[in-house]
C-alpha cells in the first residue's frame, strides 16, 4: 500500500514542485528573506490544487485503481491534505 | 457465514431515488447478473458494495464480517471505463495488484515492459479484466466487462469468468451485452425502479421493458 501511495503522490509532488518553482521566479523575485516560507506555503497550497485538477477533473478513473489497492478517494485526500498541513505547521514553527 | 450479503441499500441523487432497499446475496462460485436500463443504478450499486461510493444506508457483510467502513473490503472492482494509470508499466501494475502469476500469460508476457498507454484499447480492457479477476479477493464486481471487446476476446472473458467462479470466487457483473451475461450467469436480476427483481427466463427481459 505504501508503494501505491508513493505512485499516487509522485505525480502531485512533481507537478507541485514545478509550479512552486514557477511561482517563486515569477512572484518572489529578489525578496530573499521570505524564501523558505514562500516555497513551503506555495507547495502546500499548490499540491491541493494539483490533486483537485489532476485526479478530480482530469483523471477521476484512476481513483478506481487505487481503490482496488485499498486507497479510496477520501483516504487519498486525507494524505494530500495531511502532508500540506504538516508542511504548514513545520514552516510556522521553524520561521 | 460465507457469501457477499448486501441489504437495505438506499441511495438518492438529489431528490431522485436511485436505489431503494436493495437486497443481494452472492455465494462463492456464483455468477450474478445485474441487468437494467441506462441510469437504473447498476453501477451505483456496484460502487456502493465496493466502497468507492457512499449511500444513505447500506449493510454489507462479507463472509460473516460486517463492513461499516468503506475502505478495505475484500472485493475487487472492474470500473466501466479504462482505469489503470497510463504512465505505469504493465509489470508494475501486476506487482501492485498482486497478480504476479499472470506474468506467464501468453497475452501479457510480451507486454510486460510496455506502459499502459502503449497497450491497445481492446487488449487493455482484457488486461484489466484479467487483473481484477485474479486479484486476491473472494468477490469480484465487474462493470461492463464485454464493452469494447472483439467477439474472440468476449469468448475468452466468458471462459475466464467461469474459471474464476469455479475456483470459488463470487462474481457480480453487469453489462448491456445481455446474451453473453445470461449465458454465464447462475442468478439473474433486473434493476428497475430502484429495486432488484429476480428473473429466470430471457423472455422476462421483454416483460420488464428491457428489450423492445
Amino acid at each position: 500500500m505504501l508503494i501505491a501511495w508513493g505512485i499516487f503522490y509522485r505525480k502531485i509532488f512533481l507537478y507541485s514542485l514545478l509550479l512552486t518553482a514557477l511561482c517563486y521566479f515569477l512572484i518572489l523575485g529578489e525578496k530573499q528573506s521570505t524564501q523558505v516560507a514562500f516555497l513551503g506555503y506555495s507547495y502546500a497550497i499548490l499540491s491541493l490544487a494539483v490533486h483537485l485538477f489532476f485526479y478530480e477533473f482530469s483523471h477521476p478513473e484512476e481513483y478506481y485503481f487505487y481503490a482496488n489497492l485499498g486507497l479510496i478517494r477520501r483516504v487519498l485526500w486525507q494524505i494530500t491534505a495531511g502532508i500540506s498541513l504538516v508542511l504548514i505547521l513545520l514552516i510556522s514553527v521553524l520561521t | 457465514m460465507k457469501g457477499l450479503h448486501v441489504d437495505s441499500v438506499v441511495k438518492h441523487f438529489q431528490a431522485k431515488k436511485i436505489l431503494s432497499d436493495i437486497y443481494l446475496h452472492c455465494l462463492p462460485g456464483e455468477i450474478i447478473a445485474l441487468l437494467g436500463r441506462n441510469g437504473s443504478g447498476k453501477s451505483t450499486l456496484l460502487k456502493i458494495i465496493f466502497g468507492s461510493m457512499s449511500a444513505e444506508h447500506a449493510y454489507v457483510r462479507i463472509d460473516g464480517k460486517v463492513y461499516v467502513e468503506r475502505a478495505g473490503r475484500p472485493v475487487a472492482y472492474l470500473f466501466q471505463d479504462t482505469f489503470l494509470p497510463a504512465h505505469l508499466k504493465v509489470s508494475t501494475v501486476i506487482r501492485l495488484l498482486q497478480v504476479d502469476h499472470l506474468v506467464e500469460h501468453t497475452l501479457i508476457k510480451p507486454l510486460l515492459n510496455n506502459k499502459i498507454s502503449q497497450v491497445s484499447g481492446g487488449e487493455l480492457r482484457y488486461l484489466e479484466i484479467l487483473f481484477v479477476l485474479h486479484r486476491p479477493a473472494p468477490y469480484i464486481l465487474l462493470d461492463e466487462p464485454f464493452n469494447g471487446l472483439s467477439p474472440i476476446l468476449k469468448e475468452q472473458v466468458k471462459t475466464d469468468i467461469r474459471s474464476i467462479a469455479a475456483q470459488g470466487k463470487g462474481i457480480v457483473l453487469t453489462d448491456h451485452d445481455y446474451r453473453n451475461v445470461l449465458e454465464i450467469s447462475t442468478q439473474k436480476y433486473m434493476m428497475q425502479g430502484g429495486i432488484l427483481k429476480q428473473f429466470h427466463e430471457p423472455e422476462d427481459l421483454r416483460r420488464y421493458g428491457y428489450l423492445p
